[in-house]
């Protein structure tokens, strides 16, 4: 190949990042090289990165949502509501919480399809809706005192294995890769957003494809609730809300792109995860936690400015239709 | 149909009468149903400058089928900095208007950092803006450490409540901040460049209009506006902070939609999404004194949004 | 494959508010045999491959594909029915690689199964071979040559079994080795039993290819040939429906002395190289040659949208560097661009705003706003002198024809009162009628002492209305040739761009 993939060049820019950050926290910051901080760090990142591999379908789809935190939210009070009805065990919390956010997703799909208005503006409207009428509904009130089996150490549990963020989150990474690489469904999610008017020429495309991008997002918004929800041992509506726009920028920092067909699994982990790196990094050697978002957006302005640059020379002309 | 910018014919008059009317009627109902129309008035009078011209920073990078989701931190840092001006140098003589001129520039110079960003190196206003917002919140958070800034000269907080030939200074700032504008847009070449990138930029390049230059503008324009915002906020609050104004998003979105901004891009006028955010403003402050919270403002205004943007589906 | 596979388009009709675009579409095809349709720009080509590919829904007709009628027509049942179109863009995917491509169809129709690596490979290098290309299947499709798309999109329609094979002007962007190697294809598919439907108005490639040509004018097919009854003239006669008019040049204005445009060993590196070209006063001077020689690129160039590595541009003898378009028009410059509709115009803004967008600096008042009285006079007196049929200057120029809408774009020119005029296709889209009109338009600017600098892929067209013409051949400009007053017939011209 003439030219490497706009993904693969993000991947080396991050990993070249990385590798500094770890090389530097390794020799310079106290504390920062030890497995738990580490891990610690991947915690950390663990909901932002559930909630990017959501974004990623959407974004590379061609398509944009930033209504997921409260989706979350959402998902988490509904599972906290049922939580204090009565006992449910994981399979059925997994599949409300899941469910809802599906539900939601889908809702988004249809509006953010049907409107034909950018979707930022749509969505922007559909988080104050979200965010709105579940602060309304809760009173703003804090949910806690949830079922034993639910406060273990771990976010759930699948035939009785305990499954921790990191695991979770790898596994939803797995699933990510599998789906856009090897399914039917991530071939055409990838061809809508590549050239949307050859993809409804070629027969799919449309509505179905928004349905599986924003729908995969909803559902994986709704588990990112429970796993907020089983680490804080406590939901309060509105308290993912605001974190919206730092997962946009992990997420295109990895490599995806807002005009769609771009994207990969491991960019956008990497991206979440240097994000994540810098602010453990900052609070570790001392520095003021306050340095985290201003040295997080100028890392985004500097990544994407040649990134796009790059891009366009290997831009496929737009033909005529 | 909506009308371009520029030709402010029938489409953009009728809409203006159109909220103005639906304006003083919500203004009335509210009033006399409440029997508090002077503090009802109140209320208005005090948020709807900041907002207005918050809506302004945001209708004109959407006229050029952009969008700028810095404006409440770019009002926020340019009151910050103003404010930090003033606490270094004092608050007499010349250092007054100079402190003022500070926090415009800084506003002006984060416009243009993401005007640069999209009109050089082509990135989309969304992540462009997004950039500038994370780096001005952060500069913003990372100066104050995340507190308000207090301790100005009297003379900031009394500027809100200073009239001039009876009408409260902050008023007529706006209003005059709004005159410029809506000269720039609906009467100077510049308008009529600025529809036609919103519209096409391509074809805007073929017939010789630099492209380039409009995004540059439309955002520096875009961030003074904003710090504009952010100077009428810090003499309201008689402090500056990052935090200020979190909600404002939503609604200069929807005064910008609801005044017949076209999202795509390319249409606009703006006297209309004045009247809009008037409209909206004497709506909440409505809401306020029937009782219901912030929340049901968010949903309200999140439903108006998509059903205006419904019925423009409609009506396509 | 038992029996021959035949497709029959009976009486296609289609209608887009109130305008008939096809009034009656007629056509068959049958496996192993290759149809071309012909026709000129505006004839309703397009739109009959859209209703073929399922894009578009005809008002009324009927396509019967093996004897059954195929009843659901969007483009999945299209596909299942055998049909696969080649569109002039190739919809492929530029972000997906080769293999992903060509193997589409498979994911689509098997949505459960796995995607795997080899078998998808295998598949794509079986379809490519029988387009005789040899790509690497990891390769996206967006950094390829246009020729290789073009036989990736094919393999694309060979790997979804396609039975009728439509190709949509499929020669305009080949150069000639090109075009022989797809010719091979062709004749290849044609002996393996597909049916293929070749949409082109050449000649040459229609009478070395087609075994019949319908003909399509004004939206219905008017004639069919067979292969032993096509000639040239008798194509040309039942596209236009005018007996040879390519016989008549028009009568031109005599030209200046004065240069007004030279380009002196003018290179763009990948576009074209040591191009000499001089265009006086009041000259008509035509560039013409294949799609893809470099023309639009060296407009591009000549109007300061793009930037030269070598040579020089003089405007009026003086040494002209330009940094952008504004320089260009600074300098007395104006083009006409090829694509009208994304370039040429801003189609929701209003025919005032579109005429008035590239003087706007000349029609402000001592506080710098705009001078509406000037801009209305001028807008006023520029749509009389082009005859632009509008109600209301302030309606969006979208809702104007195709002549209509090239004049509004040539007013917006004129009202920069340019010294040289600059003009890329100035006729596509456009229909008889109207192309008179724009004629007329540019001869009286010449006549006025505007230098016209006229690029069509048309060779006709060119040959009847400059006084000059340039042939341009992969980026290499050749010296002009005359052609006013019958210096040079229009069979050597052409035999000189195709040659």
């Amino acid at each position: 190949m003439a030219e490497s993939r706009p993904e693969t060049r993000a991947i080396r820019r991050l990993g070249a990042g990385m590798a500094l950050l770890l090389v530097g926290g390794g020799l310079f910051v106290p504390g920062f090289a030890s497995t738990d901080n580490l891990l610690d760090v991947v915690t950390s990142a663990g909901i932002a990165g559930l909630f990017a591999l959501g974004l990623l379908m959407v974004l590379i789809a061609g398509e944009l949502d930033i209504s997921f935190t409260a989706v979350a939210s959402i998902a988490q009070f509904g599972l906290a509501l049922l939580f204090t009805r009565g006992d449910l065990g994981w399979a059925s919390a997994i599949l409300i919480s899941g469910g809802i956010g599906l539900a939601l997703g889908l809702v988004n799909a249809a509006v953010v399809t049907w409107l034909r208005a950018p979707p930022i503006i749509t969505t922007i409207a559909l988080l104050n809706v979200y965010g709105g009428g579940l602060a309304l509904l809760s009173r703003g009130e804090m949910l806690y005192d949830f079922p034993v089996w639910f406060s273990d150490a771990a976010v759930f549990r699948v035939f009785g294995l305990p499954v921790s963020l990191q695991v979770l989150l790898l596994a939803v990474a797995t699933a990510a890769t599998l789906v856009l690489g090897r399914t039917h469904w991530g071939l055409t999610l990838r061809a809508a957003g590549g050239n949307r008017e050859a993809a409804l020429r070629q027969g799919v495309g449309g509505v179905a494809v928004a349905a599986f991008a924003y729908g995969w997002l909803g559902f994986l918004s709704g588990i990112a609730g429970l796993a907020q929800a089983q680490l804080l041992q406590a939901v309060t509506p509105g308290s993912l809300i605001g974190r919206e726009l730092d997962v946009v920028a992990a997420t295109i920092l990895g490599g995806a792109s807002l005009a769609g067909g771009r994207g990969s699994v491991g960019g956008t982990l990497l991206g979440v995860l240097f994000i994540a790196l810098i602010g453990n990094v900052l609070v570790l050697s001392g520095l003021s936690p306050y340095w985290h978002q201003a040295v997080t957006g100028t890392v985004l302005i500097v990544a994407v400015a040649p990134f796009l640059r790059g891009r366009r020379r290997a831009a496929i002309p737009v033909g005529a239709s | 149909m909506t009308d371009a910018i520029g030709s402010r014919t029938d489409g953009s008059r009728r809409r203006f009468a159109l909220a103005g009317a639906a304006a003083l009627a919500v203004a009335a109902f509210t009033a006399f149903g409440f029997g508090d129309a002077t503090g009802l008035l109140r209320s208005v009078a005090h948020q709807v400058p900041e907002l207005g011209l918050l809506v302004l920073a945001m209708a004109l990078p959407m006229m050029a089928g952009g969008i700028n989701l810095a404006i409440v931190a770019i009002a926020n840092l340019s009151a910050v900095a103003t404010a930090l001006a003033f606490a270094r140098l004092g608050g007499d003589g010349l250092v007054a208007p100079l402190a003022l001129a500070f926090g415009l520039a800084v506003g002006g110079g984060c416009g243009a950092l993401i005007g640069a960003l999209v009109a050089h190196a082509r990135i989309d206003p969304v992540v462009a803006s997004l950039g500038g917002l994370m780096v001005a919140s952060g500069v913003g958070i990372l100066v104050t450490n995340g507190s308000a800034v207090t301790g100005l000269p009297d003379f900031v907080a009394a500027a809100a409540d200073r009239t001039v030939f009876g009408l409260p200074l902050m008023t007529l700032v706006f209003l005059a901040a709004t005159a410029l504008v809506a000269l720039l847009v609906h009467r100077a070449p510049f308008g009529r460049r600025l529809s036609a990138v919103g519209h096409n930029a391509q074809a805007s390049l073929y017939s010789g209009v630099d492209v380039a230059r409009v995004h540059l503008t439309v955002y520096t324009l875009s961030g003074i506006l904003s710090a504009l915002a952010g100077l009428v906020m810090l003499s309201r609050f008689n402090s500056a902070r990052m935090g200020y104004g979190d909600s404002y998003l939503l609604v200069t979105l929807l005064a910008a939609v609801l005044g017949g901004v076209d999202p795509k891009g390319g249409r606009g006028a703006v006297w209309a999404t004045v009247a809009a955010i008037l409209t909206l403003q004497i709506s909440a402050s409505g809401l306020n004194l029937l009782g219901a919270s912030q929340h049901a403002a968010s949903v309200a205004w999140g439903g108006i949004l998509i059903a205006k943007l419904a019925l423009d589906r409609i009506r396509a | 494959m038992a029996a021959v596979s035949s497709l029959v388009v009976e009486d296609l009709v289609k209608a887009f508010q109130g305008n008939a675009v096809l009034t009656g579409v007629s056509l068959r095809l049958e496996g192993g045999r290759v149809a071309a349709l012909s026709g000129l720009n505006g004839a309703g080509k397009s739109t009959v491959i859209k209703i073929l590919a399922g894009v578009l829904a005809a008002d009324g007709g009927r396509i019967v594909v093996d004897g059954r009628e195929a009843h659901r027509l969007d483009p999945a049942a299209m596909k299942r029915a055998g049909i696969e179109v080649i569109f002039q863009d190739f919809a492929l995917f530029p972000n997906l690689t080769v293999a992903e491509n060509v193997t589409f169809g498979d994911a689509v129709a098997t949505p459960w199964r796995l995607v795997r690596r080899r078998p998808t490979h295998a598949r794509a290098r079986d379809a490519l071979a029988l387009v005789g290309a040899d790509l690497d299947p990891e390769a996206e499709v967006g950094g390829l040559p246009i020729a290789d798309r073009q036989l990736v999109a094919i393999a694309r329609a060979l790997a979804h079994d396609a039975r009728f094979l439509v190709l949509d002007e499929p020669t305009a962007s080949l150069t000639h080795a090109e075009v022989q190697r797809l010719f091979a294809v062709v004749a290849d598919l044609k002996r393996r039993g597909v049916a293929i439907l070749f949409i082109s108005h050449r000649y040459a490639e229609v009478a070395a290819i087609a075994d019949e040509v319908f003909v399509l004018r004004d939206g219905a097919v008017v004639r069919t040939f067979a292969r032993d009854e096509l000639t040239a003239a008798a194509l040309h006669e039942a596209m236009t429906g005018a007996a040879s008019p390519a016989a008549t040049q028009l009568v031109l204005p005599p030209p200046g002395d004065a240069i007004a445009l030279e380009a002196v060993g003018l290179g763009r590196a990948g576009a074209f190289a040591e191009v000499d070209l001089t265009v006086r006063a009041g000259e008509i001077v035509g560039l013409t040659g294949l799609l893809g020689a470099g023309k639009t690129e060296l407009a591009e160039v000549l109007f300061g949208l793009a930037r030269p590595d070598a040579g020089e541009i003089r405007v009026a003898g003086r040494a002209r560097r330009f940094r952008s378009d504004r320089d260009a028009v600074a300098a007395g410059l104006a083009l006409v661009p090829e694509d009208r509709l994304a370039q040429g115009l801003v189609l929701p803004a209003s025919v005032r705003d579109n005429v008035a967008l590239a003087s706007l600096d000349r029609l402000t008042d001592r506080l710098g706003l705009v001078d509406r009285r000037r801009r209305d006079d001028l807008v006023r007196r520029l749509v009389g002198q082009l005859q632009i049929r509008v109600a209301d200057v302030a309606a969006p120029v979208a809702r104007l024809s195709g002549g209509n809408q090239q004049r509004v774009v040539l007013a917006k020119w004129l009202a920069t009162d340019p010294a040289v005029l600059i003009l890329d296709g100035p006729t596509v889209g456009v229909d008889v009628a109207a192309r008179g009109l724009i004629y007329d338009l540019v001869r009286a600017a010449a006549s006025r002492g505007i230098a016209v600098l006229l690029i069509s892929n048309e060779v006709e067209e060119v040959w009847s209305i400059c006084h000059r013409v340039h042939v341009m051949t992969a980026g290499r400009v050749a010296r002009a040739i005359p052609t006013a007053g019958g210096a040079v017939p229009l069979q050597t011209l052409e035999a000189s761009v195709h040659g």
